[in-house]
């Protein structure tokens, strides 16, 4: 019976009374040693020393302990090995942020955008009413463009200065951007659901899909949530103090915002909440694992809608 | 470590650096960070009276590391030790990694505590381990890597949030049954961790 150890100075195989049988060492280059742990160098050294006829114990050696064999002591062993684990952690944690990281922040991007469009706009017709408050117009975009264009007829407003227009103008051009800095997030976000999350795409459009892959952190930890959680994302007040309070559970959280559901009747809209969510949760499966879209799950929600709208 | 007005704090390790926005103040020629008892469950129950022995060169387990913010006063009061810490969100975790590299006794590990041999390539045996997962299952984690990792008269030191447990339940029961399940472990001292924290028991273990 041999014991193993796997460590950043290589991987080693422990006899009775501590003796060494095998060895395979790794550079003392904390980039490529990294590299070696991050592979499957270990699992290849492994096979190869069951072909070699040794009888392999459960579970790992001591790292640290293991390398006294080959003459490293405790110092260097913590020196080097935090310095391989970093750039493990690098190699790791790259591998783990997946694109559906940047649809995360894509939709919190335009959330962040319309708040901040929201609050320029009140500012502005304010500043702008100053000097033309007969000014009706309720289209935002259209406002701006109406400060731009600075026609007025009579008005009890207060004159501007060709500098004080520079100011007010200067803003509605900024916002003006902004609106069209939105409309390029909102096309970019539809092309990268459609890559990344197709069959969540089809069923919830691109931006409710998003959302969800928000508030569950990512589409891996979506994909891994049943459609009874799925059902109540974005209400986890509501559902904690349905179980601590036992008021009543929520029956839907974000997917409230999908037309299907807050078009439908109150008597069906439960239901349908959670057909959808169990649609979703097997959407969100298939876009970590197939990747493709899945027509049949798309017509069997159509289907169930009709079901339970008769 | 020592008292600041009502805080603790510790000396800085490294000369300026504030690590999550704590105050640096100057005292004797030294320069120490105020360990900020609501940011920090070891704080919070040092804060309570809780008696831990940190020994400067000691090599502990740190599960649940986030991004470092009690580790980095851990770091501070351990300078010839090594903190290994663990945890699985990478957000969290490039955040202590990027800490790791300004302090020379931080390790990042990215792994879930629930596979402990997932990381025995690194960690050896240690003098402690530290456990803040916030997880229903935590008292199982932590003896799965108290049986792997820690050794005999080593201690543990757990935080537990009875709601991340079971939010109905009541919290004294939790933590009733949370001791009945690490009962192979010597109970050391425990405290609830009110006003800093709510609902939460911090429990130092001996092995
Ligand atoms: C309350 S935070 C810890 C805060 C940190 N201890 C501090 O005081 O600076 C809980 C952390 O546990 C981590 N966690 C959750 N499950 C875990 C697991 N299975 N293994 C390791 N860490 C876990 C989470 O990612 C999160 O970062």
């Amino acid at each position: 019976m041999v014991k193993l150890a796997k460590t950043s100075f290589g991987f080693f195989a422990i006899a009775m009374q501590n003796q060494l049988v095998d060895a395979h060492e790794l550079p003392r280059d904390a980039k490529k040693a990294a590299q070696a742990l991050a592979g499957d160098d270990f699992d290849k050294w492994v096979s190869g020393l069951a072909k070699k006829g040794y009888d392999v114990e459960d579970g790992l050696f001591d790292p640290m302990k293991a390398v006294e064999l080959i003459g490293v002591k405790e110092k260097e062993y913590l020196r080097f090995s935090r310095l391989v684990e970093i750039e493990l952690a690098k190699i790791l944690i790259k591998a783990a942020i997946g694109r559906d990281y940047l649809i995360i922040q894509t939709v919190d991007g335009l959330d962040d955008l319309n708040k901040s469009i929201n609050i320029m706009i009140n500012r502005l017709r304010e500043w702008y009413g100053l000097h033309f408050p007969e000014l009706k117009e309720e289209d935002h975009e259209k406002y701006l463009k109406r400060i731009i264009a600075d026609k007025r007829g009579e008005s009890m407003g207060i004159e501007l200065s060709g500098g004080d227009k520079d100011a007010v103008q200067r803003m509605a051009k900024m916002i003006l951007e902004m609106y069209k800095a939105r409309a390029g997030l909102e096309f970019y976000l539809e092309k990268l659901m459609e890559e990344i999350a197709p069959n969540l795409t089809a069923l919830a459009g691109a931006n409710l899909g998003a959302r969800l892959i928000g508030r569950a952190g990512s589409l891996k930890k979506l994909s891994e949530m049943p459609g009874s959680t799925i059902q109540v994302l974005g209400a986890e007040r509501a559902l904690f103090k349905h179980l601590r309070k036992g008021t009543p559970p929520p029956k839907h959280g974000v997917i409230f915002q999908h037309p299907e559901i807050n078009r439908a009747q109150r008597a069906i809209r439960g239901r349908l909440a959670r057909s959808l969510a169990a649609k979703l949760a097997l959407a969100s499966r298939t876009d970590k694992y197939a990747g493709k879209l899945n027509k049949d799950l798309i017509a069997s929600w159509k289907r169930r809608l009709k079901e339970v709208k008769q | 470590m020592m008292k600041i007005g009502r805080d603790l704090a510790t000396e800085n390790l490294v000369k300026g650096q504030s690590v999550y926005g704590e105050r640096l103040v100057r005292k004797r020629g030294k320069e120490f960070r105020v360990w900020e008892a609501k940011r920090s469950k070891v704080g919070a129950a040092l804060q309570k009276g809780m008696k831990i022995p940190f020994k400067d060169d000691a090599k502990i387990l740190y599960l649940g590391v986030a991004s470092g913010t009690t580790a980095s006063h851990i770091s501070d009061l351990t300078p010839k030790g090594m903190i290994f810490g663990v945890d699985p969100a990478p957000r969290v975790l490039r955040d202590f990694l990027l800490l790791s590299e300004t302090r020379s006794n931080l390790v990042p590990i990215f792994a879930d505590a629930n596979r402990p041999e997932k990381y025995r390539h690194i960690v050896p045996d240690v003098d402690m381990i530290i456990q803040d997962v916030a997880q229903p299952n935590q008292s199982q984690i932590l003896m799965k890597n108290v049986n792997m990792y820690l050794k005999k008269g080593g201690l543990a030191f757990v935080a537990i949030k009875s709601r991340s447990i079971d939010v109905t339940a009541n919290p004294n029961k939790i933590f009733s049954e949370f001791k009945h399940a690490v009962k192979g472990l010597e109970l050391i001292q425990e405290k609830r961790l009110e006003p800093f924290e709510k609902d939460h028991m911090a429990l130092l273990l001996k092995k």
